[in-house]
């Protein structure tokens, strides 16, 4: 695959702004030397590995080679095509999983194959998991949207993170019992994990150099507004890092938890390539919908009141009245107060307390939490329209957004 | 435990000098009975003794079993008389002497006679085969009717019966001439006068050959003709050839037992009375092997008939089959091979190619 040499004055066709912080992005126009250049896809072409990094030295790979049952497939950084059919562990897990069967074994092994064990394009999972990882994202977020309509952002990427982000991608990846392979190669039964670990003692953090579009992005302290994540930042409001350095010889390495979210990634990319997309969402929904995540645990507001009122002030209600709905104990050692919040007669929260202003909080937080948490019924996300013989499009419920005290 | 308590102060060898002197404290039962009977009367333990043995010629006071006390003065005899040579004196003697290097060829001491046995080794006397096993397994159709014409053929001959068991097989040619005869029901129960050859020459051949088995005779036949019959014979024993006489029986049923290499079970034996019956015992179905798992499982792996989600191995799996297919196996090598811990063998030696040696430097 040859690619086109991006001239300076495409650059400004492709400001920061303009592009989303997908991971197809992040593999193209961050630092990926090889795709810009000729030569790697000369590489990509050409015949496998001769030997492996370990083992330089001729005389100690014919030596090692003895002792191994697999000789030929030594030679190769991950295993053979043929040994995916052969292996139990594959079989198991493509059952395990449920899997359609139009999704062969072979793919479903080249999603174990890490870009860091076999660098070479056409062998490991970065390209499925490029499309996974969108089709991941796309789906979470469309679903986010249009259930829970007014979301403030700073949930909505926690909610992101929780459904789609590496930690609970790696997760999964446990739960459906994928082993990690110790140290990639041809031999390696093709069910294992492969990937080149990170070597003792690195720090993870510091080697990722990030690529932020974000003007003074090296200046930690200054503040980020939430708005300015949605264009600079990933979808789960990180920072955008540098692409791991897979595949450049040895030294490098990727940890074991950003290797499974590849995977998973890649299983659902695979599962979109052979099977469709009907058979990808219905992954998604058994997969990742239907994992259990508490939205109203994830908000943290500092002043409820004050928010409420302004929130009443902007939908035009009338202004928040705390009164007390019933008390016990006021004079003992464990008053319980319980505060309602009216909008004239409306009453929008209510909330129990040790104190009045305890129980005001509460009651504010009931209120913006109910308001926040709008569900509305009978929802469709817009991607439902890609099916045949969809009913037409009934636009979904757009907010105005958060509250900004 | 004091020695005082479990031993006669008097029967026990030593003393140590602790419990001498606690001895005049405790007195003990026997010896407050010692000092009961007048001293001229004999002591309870002779007495004991005397009546044991059932007579005046009693053995002596002294313990048959564990000698004569250390303590006895005068206990080292004959000094000087058992006293070795002195050094260097027996190679004086002769010139011959040569010095053992190993024990091969001295001379035994300290063992029995039938220890004598263990020491020649095994000889091929001593190799045991079970009986029957000198004989290739008949169908059983074919035994008995081979076993019928060789008991009949040792009843026209009067010779010993059981005896045609020593046989096993036959050469080709006589067994030829055997199955070429056949065995006429015998209503009379007369063994001796059932068979039928086909020919004289046969006969004759069959009873040079009989006459040899056992005891050796030259006994003939009068009036062969009676036992030739020129009709095409059955390759079969008559099923109701009687089993009545014991002799004949055990005979049969010992032969029969060789010739198809299998045991006749006791309730058959002693329920039957006829060749039939013997047959019909066995005609039970042998007892099925059992599955060999490993090969079955191995024939369908090689077909595809095993479930995707089952890895078979015929051998079993170890720790270095799990390594590889980990891929640490290649780092664990190398890494032994660095630091000397795996030296290849000298070639020549295609068995074992890599041996362990610890301590020595690599060499490839």
């Amino acid at each position: 695959m040859k690619r086109l040499q991006l001239q300076r004055w495409s650059s400004t066709v492709l400001s920061p702004r303009a592009r989303t912080g997908n991971c197809l992005h992040q593999q193209l126009y961050t630092a990926k030397l090889r795709y810009q250049s000729t030569a790697s896809s000369i590489q990509s072409e050409s015949a496998p590995y001769d030997a492996i990094d370990v083992l330089e030295d001729p005389k100690l790979m014919s030596q090692v080679r003895r002792v191994h049952k697999h000789k030929s497939a030594l030679a190769y950084p991950s295993p053979p095509v043929e040994a995916a059919t052969r292996s139990a562990k594959l079989a198991a897990l493509h059952a395990r999983l449920y899997l359609p069967s139009r999704l062969p074994l072979q793919t479903l092994a080249r999603t174990l194959v890490d870009a860091s064990a076999d660098e070479n394009a056409d062998f490991n999972n970065e390209s499925l998991a490029t499309l996974g990882h969108d089709l991941l994202t796309y789906y979470t977020t469309e679903h986010l949207l249009c259930n829970y309509p007014r979301l403030p952002l700073t949930v909505i990427f926690a909610a992101m993170y929780a459904y789609a982000g590496p930690k609970t991608l790696a997760a999964m990846a446990k739960e459906w019992g994928v082993e990690h392979a110790a140290m990639p190669g041809g031999e390696v039964d093709p069910g294992y994990l492969q990937f080149q670990r990170v070597e003792p003692g690195t720090d993870v953090e510091a080697n990722s150099d990030l690529q932020s579009a974000r003007p003074y992005a090296a200046q930690k302290n200054w503040r980020k507004t939430v708005t300015s994540k949605i264009f600079y930042d990933d979808e789960f409001g990180d920072q955008i890092k540098g692409v791991v350095s897979t595949g450049s010889g040895s030294g490098s390495g990727v940890t074991a938890e950003l290797a499974s979210a590849t995977f998973v990634r890649a299983v659902m990319g695979a599962i979109y390539l052979h099977a469709g997309r009907p058979a990808a969402k219905r992954f998604f929904e058994q997969h990742f919908l239907s994992r259990h995540l508490n939205i109203s645990e994830l908000f943290n507001f500092s002043q409820p009141a004050r928010d409420l009122a302004r929130l009443c002030n902007r939908e035009n209600f009338e202004p928040p009245v705390a009164k007390i709905i019933s008390e016990t104990g006021r004079k003992s050692r464990h008053p319980v107060f319980v505060v309602g919040i009216f909008s004239g007669q409306d009453k929008l929260g209510e909330g129990a307390g040790a104190s009045l202003l305890e129980a005001r909080e509460r009651a504010a937080l009931a209120a913006l939490k109910g308001w926040y948490l709008y569900s509305p019924l009978n929802v469709r996300v817009p991607s439902s329209m890609e099916e045949e013989g969809a009913a037409p499009w009934k636009p979904v419920y757009v907010d105005l957004g958060e509250v900004i005290v | 435990m004091r020695p005082s308590m479990r031993l006669p102060f008097r029967e026990a060898l030593y003393v140590c000098s602790n419990c001498r002197s606690e001895a005049p404290r405790r007195i003990s039962p026997l010896a407050r009975q010692i000092r009961h009977y007048a001293s001229d009367s004999p002591s309870v333990l002779e007495r004991t003794r005397s009546s044991l043995w059932k007579g005046n010629k009693a053995p002596g006071p002294a313990d048959p079993y564990t000698g004569e006390s250390q303590l006895v003065p005068g206990a080292e005899k004959g000094e000087g008389d058992l006293a070795a040579p002195a050094e260097g004196e027996e190679l004086q003697d002769g010139s011959a002497y040569v010095q053992a290097q190993t024990w091969d060829g001295l001379k035994r001491i300290g063992h029995t006679k039938e220890q004598v046995w263990k020491f020649n080794g095994r000889s091929p006397v001593d190799e045991y085969e079970r009986f029957g096993a000198d004989v290739t397994p008949k169908p059983i159709p074919a035994a008995a009717h081979q076993a019928a014409v060789e008991i009949s053929l040792m009843a026209m001959l009067g010779k010993d019966l059981a005896s045609v068991s020593e046989i096993g097989e036959h050469y080709e040619q006589i067994q030829e001439l055997i199955d070429g005869c056949a065995v006429g029901s015998s209503e009379t129960q007369q063994w001796n006068t059932g068979l039928r050859f086909p020919d004289q020459q046969t006969m004759e051949a069959l009873i040079f050959v009989f006459n040899q088995v056992g005891v050796q005779t030259e006994k003939t036949i009068e009036s062969p003709e009676t036992f030739i019959s020129q009709e095409k014979t059955s390759a079969e024993a008559p099923r109701d050839l009687s089993l009545a006489d014991p002799v004949v029986k055990f005979a049969f049923i010992k032969r029969f037992s060789q010739l198809t290499g299998r045991r006749i079970p006791d309730a058959a034996i002693t329920s039957s009375t006829t060749v039939g019956e013997i047959i019909a015992s066995l005609s039970t179905a042998l007892k099925e092997k059992p599955i060999n798992v490993s090969k079955k499982l191995a024939r369908q792996a090689s077909v595809g008939a095993l479930p995707p989600n089952i890895q078979f191995s015929k051998k079993r799996l170890s720790k270095g089959d799990e390594d590889e297919s980990l891929g640490r196996k290649k780092a664990i090598y190398t890494e032994l091979i660095r630091r000397g811990l795996i030296v290849r063998k000298q070639r020549g030696n295609k068995n074992r190619t890599i041996e362990k040696a610890t301590g020595l430097e690599p060499e490839y």
